[in-house]
């Protein structure tokens, strides 16, 4: 909050700011980002061993209903967090988010202008997302965080042991055997707090990067735009229907199941007190597994990849050169990438006459990639994918040149023989797509830096 | 298991949560400086590649391929000359980052160079920021810098790289073709013709505004000593007056060509003209 800066010309600048010129910054800004995702698959874990352990009594269903506005709060805190960066991902994620509430009959345009400050997601649809983040939905889910806590306070928490264990067994004197807030709740929670702090921010310096695309740009739509994993299951509903149904009717119902459970499942726990207790819940469980496999399911469809016909060969290209996301070639590193033409999936000897065949004598060396080698690989692989296009006499070229200081220019070009159409040839075809990888530049010998 | 027993164990594993948060921020407080760096450097190189991209897009027309200019279009931006020369015959005093920030930006009114396209009198260098009609974001601005600075090492010497001789894409496919003949129709038939191709979309206007074109092919490379079939054409379409063929002064001053192409359509209609 106080490097951020809510304009859509400086939005992305901040981050970045934050990211290289802050101490910590960088650090802070993953363990938000990891932190909030973390907090979704918690509250979800949280719930189900709600569901499956039966902790829920007459008593504390409201507790339930307080948790579910939390998980709601958590996902809108999500959903609003996305866009502050600013970047491509983030602005048509959310552009297509939005859009939902315009399917709503009657005030629905309104709603979803409300929301965007306008037509279009700009300077006012940023400042009112950011307004949300961190001040409207905060407030919210500190109103149900105090309304959760109070609850457990007051009824309080079925304690963490299995029914046979010693804590029940030993007061038997007692229907219910609660652990009270302070200290013991109070003192695990810190416990888990720090161990999950710790553990995550190991994670975030070692092992994960906070994604941050290209700058978000209006008029320049990417090919494959892609919700959060979170919201997967809705872009995948939306694919299978239409926008009031699927993005609205269809996560309302799943809001009103998900607040009505207890209410429902205690009643089944009254009337079948004597069934054991996995069976008397079977009822509430078995919808429960249909709704996550619907869910996951969902999410498999919402991916960019499904219900979205590209050419192949554009899309084998893209695979490899994506438009927003970092190459192949980036993943493979800079150090791996040998200057050279080579030709995927071809033979040592098909390689070495391709280079002296481009008059490249000097670059002979540099061909004979040992089998061992991470380009290679990539070669293989790639050479295999194009095979399996059947496209007539096809040939695949790799380039990686040297373009500037510390930077190489990759370009992977495909050509081949299209079929005739009405007995008439029409040429060769080509499609290529270029992508740059930095690394550190080779000063020549004698001189620094 | 009691809940005085349950309270010591609690408070025990406090403290080893507490002692092993303190042990995980020792290591990330340790290691911050050259995480840092690490993230400075891949920011650098992140606006490098970016920088790559949107120079290919935008500025290789009058700019090269490569930074070594076009013709008189526009002037070459990867020479030692412009690393150690030219604040100094702007009378720029601040920075050579701050001289391509700015005149990216802002673009140029007038040419400092007459030699270049603009013959001191009228703009040379459109603005490019979006605050001042021009595609591109403070963002990219800030990359395509960062990639024209970066030409500093091999212009001075520091780095050298090696050649890879690249083969050329067809770019003389039937579909470029006819794509080149829409475009040439639209945007060049209204001036030029082809006679012998019996290409003449101005019937109405028997005026000719500009040379016909039926020799072109063969008259192209040798036209300008020096210059090939394809960059003679491209920079007479990018400034019209740069070769003018006796009889089409006037017209040639008087009509812009290069501004009502995309650099994609240029390409094509290259490649059109010369098939």
């Amino acid at each position: 909050m106080v490097y951020y800066i809510p304009t859509p010309e400086t939005a992305y600048d901040s981050i970045i700011q934050l990211q290289t010129r802050v101490p910590f910054g960088s650090l802070i800004r993953d363990l938000h980002r990891l932190g909030g995702e973390v907090l979704i698959v918690v509250s979800l874990l949280h719930m189900l061993r709600i569901i499956l352990s039966t902790s829920y009594t007459k008593s504390s269903r409201f507790t339930w209903v307080t948790g579910v506005g939390l998980l709601l709060c958590t996902l809108l805190l999500a959903f609003t967090g996305y866009l502050l960066p600013w970047d491509q991902l983030a602005y048509w994620a959310v552009t297509i988010g939005i859009s939902i509430a315009d399917s709503l009959p009657g005030l629905g345009t309104s709603a979803a202008n409300v929301l965007r400050g306008g037509a279009e997601l700009g300077q006012e649809g940023l400042l009112r997302f950011y307004f949300l983040h961190i001040i409207g939905l905060p407030l919210l889910m500190a109103l149900c965080m105090a309304m959760h806590y109070y609850r457990i306070s007051r009824y309080g928490v079925t304690p963490p042991t299995r029914k046979n264990s010693t804590i029940s067994t030993s007061s038997k004197s007692s229907e219910k055997q609660y652990l009270p807030l302070f200290p013991h709740i109070i003192l695990l929670e810190f416990s888990i707090s720090c161990l999950l702090l710790a553990l995550l921010m190991l994670i975030c310096r070692f092992l994960y990067d906070a994604p941050l695309g290209f700058p978000a740009d209006p008029i320049h739509t990417p090919t494959a735009t892609t919700a959060p994993w979170f919201f997967l299951w809705l872009q995948g509903a939306l694919k299978l229907g239409d926008s009031l149904l699927m993005g609205i009717s269809f996560p309302l119902l799943l809001l009103a199941l998900l607040v009505f459970l207890p209410y429902y499942d205690w009643r089944e726990k009254k009337q079948h007190s004597t069934v054991s207790p996995l069976h008397h819940r079977l009822i509430t469980l078995v919808p429960l597994v249909l709704v996550i496999a619907v869910l996951l399911a969902l999410s498999m469809v919402g991916r960019p990849q499904y219900g979205f016909t590209r050419d192949p060969v554009q899309a084998l290209l893209l695979d490899y050169i994506p438009e927003e996301e970092p190459s192949v070639f980036h993943r493979l590193g800079y150090a791996n990438l040998t200057l050279g033409i080579y030709e995927p999936g071809a033979t040592e000897q098909a390689q070495q006459s391709l280079s002296i065949q481009n008059g490249q004598g000097t670059l002979e060396k540099s061909l004979r990639l040992s089998t061992s080698h991470p380009l290679q690989n990539v070669l293989e692989r790639c050479g295999q994918e194009i095979r399996g296009l059947h496209l007539h006499q096809v040939k695949p070229l790799l380039i990686i040149e040297d373009w500037q200081a510390g930077l190489k220019k990759v370009t992977l070009r495909i050509t081949w023989e299209p079929k005739p159409r009405d007995g008439q040839q029409t040429g060769r075809q080509s499609m290529e797509r270029i992508t740059y990888v930095a690394g550190p530049a080779r000063v020549k010998k004698g001189k620094s830096a | 298991m009691t809940k005085q027993s349950l309270l010591i164990m609690a408070i025990i594993s406090a403290l080893i949560s507490a002692l092993f948060f303190i042990a995980a921020s020792l290591v990330l407080i340790c290691t911050e400086p050259e995480r840092m760096e690490e993230g400075h450097t891949q920011w650098q190189g992140i606006q490098r590649e970016r920088g790559a991209r949107l120079y290919a897009l935008h500025c290789t027309a009058c700019h090269g391929n490569r930074g070594e200019g076009v013709g008189q279009l526009g002037p070459p931006l990867s020479n030692e000359h412009f690393f150690t020369m030219r604040l100094h015959e702007t009378g720029w005093t601040d920075t050579l980052e701050e001289y391509i920030r700015t005149t990216t930006q802002f673009g140029r009114m007038m040419g400092t160079r007459p030699f270049y396209a603009g013959n001191g009198s009228t703009a040379v260098m459109p603005p490019w920021s979006k605050k001042h009609g021009g595609p591109l974001g403070i963002n990219e601005i800030e990359s395509l810098t960062a990639f024209v600075l970066n030409w500093q090492a091999t212009a001075t010497g520091l780095v050298e790289l090696a050649e890879v001789a690249i083969p050329l894409i067809n770019k003389s496919t039937p579909q470029v073709l006819t794509k080149g003949r829409t475009i040439f129709r639209k945007k060049c038939a209204s001036c030029h013709r082809f006679t012998d191709r019996q290409l003449s979309f101005n019937s109405s206007d028997q005026r000719e505004k500009g040379p016909d074109l039926s020799a072109i092919r063969k008259l192209a490379p040798t036209r300008v000593e020096g210059k090939s079939a394809e960059e003679y054409i491209q920079e007479s379409l990018l400034i019209p007056a740069a070769y003018v063929v006796q009889g089409f002064e006037e017209a040639s001053h008087n009509t812009p060509c290069g501004p009502l192409l995309t650099v994609s359509e240029l390409q094509t209609i290259r490649a059109f003209i010369l098939q």
